[in-house]
């Protein structure tokens, strides 16, 4: 628990009376984007509650930075979060509601003034700022708890479902405000169940199901690290002149359990549980001319794969 | 430098720098009190005693008005006691301390708070601190005005005269004072029901009728009620009824440390909830 750089959760336990938030989680969350994965309900805003101090853990203890969770007075000043509620003060414009919370870190006004523009300009909020945020569409209010969240330039910055409700230019702008934020050293924590937008942010991934984290790792070291996940046949697409030649020929293999031509004819996916072995056949294939490939490679070995592997069997996420 | 020794450093407590974020905050929540729908409501309710003052100084009945018939000192202990004491300023403050914590927590805007580096505790007392400020402002507006009204009968040289040279003033003074400790009193004790109940229409039911019948009570169990203590400051005795149990008002100087005290300690209270809170809006 003495790392100053990281988030550390040890055995950390969340119980709501009988009903499980998260179950002995162990975690050490280094700098850079790091993405909690997992279905709605599967304890991610739990966890990111129980980080901000919002939740008190059952079992076990929570630092960030070296600094404990029950000491908001140290605490959220290096760390912003986002929350999942769609919920503001009343009446409060986007300046005001960004400044005014800038004001409870001590900030002098003229300060307050200069990292709320800033904060609303990294949004892209400055026209709308003096708008009321009940007025607000629901990716303008996404960007307005962003802003509020990042304004006092936290270390740490844990964000609920932050590309929620966004629209694809803003989306991207945001991706790209998060690598920024990482590439200063910074902590990005992010939830989402939007597979396709984790896998390409996240230095880092980490899989929660039913309160349990089931696998954590870089992206593309995912599918190594997870043991269930290895033992799961592999999904290969090889784009051929004869198809249903190489179908036939895979299927001789005993480590190939399924084959699937494609649509317009022109190549077929197959499922292995020893690439290698089919991919030094098709190698062979080609060399002796039975066959032309166009490309070859595998077709899920993305993090969605391994969620799907991991997750989707408990439930399909939204 | 690591991030522990530089949290460690700055613990050496820096005054200017809390004095700033509870100086944000209470500004906050003023802002949140005095300039919306709030704020309306309250100032139409503090309004009430005014016009009564008007109503029973301008109007005659059989020649005179009720100040001239009765004596404008009684009359106006009478509706401060019974409309200012006995109603407005107990609705007053449930209204604005009830929703303190609680209508943030309805609203799901509580997190932001507890989101900042302020200790909890220091939430509870700048926001506290803030409400107090604001219907005090305005109920203390309201007592000055409505007391203003009592000399309609005497005019302006007769007003200043009994304010300067006679006891006008002193009892001004007391009725600002019992409005104002009113509101630090049943100002405490709403919060801390704001952080207990949900609904605030059974315990403030319950409390109403303990304060309105607390001249019924025993002597020991009228020192629980908040009314027995600022009765006991204001500057017109007036009678309970036949029914009452009378006993002697506490000294000035108790009513008033008394008073602070318990708003002190249902803080500490109130402080030591928000200390353990845990935000989970779906259950509420």
């Amino acid at each position: 628990m003495s790392d100053d750089r990281n988030i550390v959760i040890h055995d950390v336990s969340k119980f709501y009376g009988d009903v499980l938030g998260v179950n002995r989680v162990d975690l050490e969350i280094e700098p850079g984007i790091t993405s909690l994965v997992g279905p709605n309900g599967s304890g991610k805003s739990t966890l990111m509650n129980l980080l901000a101090g919002l939740l008190r853990p059952t079992r076990g203890e929570i630092s960030v930075l070296g600094l404990p969770v029950t000491r908001p007075q140290d605490l959220f000043r290096r760390f912003g979060y986002c929350t999942q509620y769609d919920s503001f003060p009343r009446g409060a414009t986007g300046w005001q509601f960004v400044f005014s919370y800038l004001l409870l870190h001590g900030l002098d006004r003229g300060e307050a003034e200069r990292l709320t523009a800033r904060a609303l300009e990294r949004v892209g909020l400055v026209d709308s700022a003096h708008r009321r945020i009940a007025g607000y569409s629901k990716g303008m209010r996404q960007r307005i708890k962003l802003a509020q969240a990042i304004a006092h330039g936290p270390q740490v910055m844990v964000l609920d479902e932050p590309l929620n409700g966004l629209d694809p230019m803003v989306r991207a702008e945001t991706i790209e405000l998060f690598r920024q934020l990482a590439g200063e050293g910074q902590h990005v924590l992010i939830s989402s169940h939007i597979l396709h937008e984790v896998d390409l942010l996240s230095d880092r991934v980490i899989l929660i199901s039913n309160g349990y984290i089931v696998a954590e790792g870089e992206v593309p070291g995912m599918r190594a690290e997870v043991e269930e996940v290895r033992e799961q046949p592999l999904q290969v697409f090889v784009r051929c002149d004869r198809p249903q030649w190489l179908a036939g020929r895979a299927f001789e293999l005993d480590h190939v359990t399924e084959v699937q031509l494609h649509d317009d004819g022109g190549g077929l996916h197959l499922r292995t549980r020893d690439a290698d072995r089919f991919l030094r056949l098709v190698a062979e294939l080609v060399a002796e001319g039975g066959v032309e490939v166009e490309a070859v490679g595998p077709a899920d070995s993305d993090l969605q794969a391994v969620y799907r592997y991991l997750v989707d069997e408990e439930e399909e996420p939204s | 430098m690591t991030v522990a020794q530089e949290t460690a450093a700055r613990q050496r407590l820096d005054w200017a720098l809390l004095a700033r974020q509870v100086g944000g905050l209470v500004r906050l929540e003023l802002r949140r009190l005095l300039l919306t729908r709030r704020a309306v409501i309250l100032g139409l309710a503090s309004a009430i005693p005014v016009g009564i003052v008007l109503l029973v100084g301008s109007i005659p009945i059989g020649g005179q008005t009720v100040l001239e018939r009765f004596g404008n000192r009684i009359v106006y202990e009478t509706i401060f006691e019974t409309v200012f004491l006995g109603a407005i300023l107990f609705f007053g403050c449930l209204y604005v301390f009830f929703n303190l914590f609680r209508g943030e927590i309805l609203e799901r805007s509580l997190h932001y708070l507890l989101l900042t580096p302020l200790r909890r505790e220091l939430v509870v007392a700048a926001k506290y601190a803030a409400a107090v400020a604001a219907v005090a402002v305005l109920f203390m507006a309201s007592t000055v005005f409505s007391y203003m009204l009592i000399y309609l009968p005497v005019g302006f040289s007769g007003a200043v005269e009994d304010l300067t040279a006679g006891p006008g003033g002193r009892h001004l003074v007391a009725y600002l004072g019992v409005t104002l400790l009113a509101c630090i009193g049943y100002g405490s004790l709403f919060t801390l029901v704001g952080m207990v109940f949900r609904n605030p229409i059974i315990p403030a039911g319950a409390l109403y009728v303990w304060e309105m019948l607390h001249f019924l009570l025993p002597p020991a169990l009228k020192k629980l009620s908040v009314i027995h203590y600022l009765k006991g400051l204001l500057p017109v005795p007036l009678s309970d009824g036949p029914f009452a149990v009378v006993v002697e008002p506490p000294p000035a100087a108790v009513s008033v440390l008394g008073l602070l005290a318990f708003a002190a300690v249902v803080l500490a209270a109130t402080a030591l909830i928000i200390r353990r809170m845990e935000i989970r809006y779906t259950e509420d």
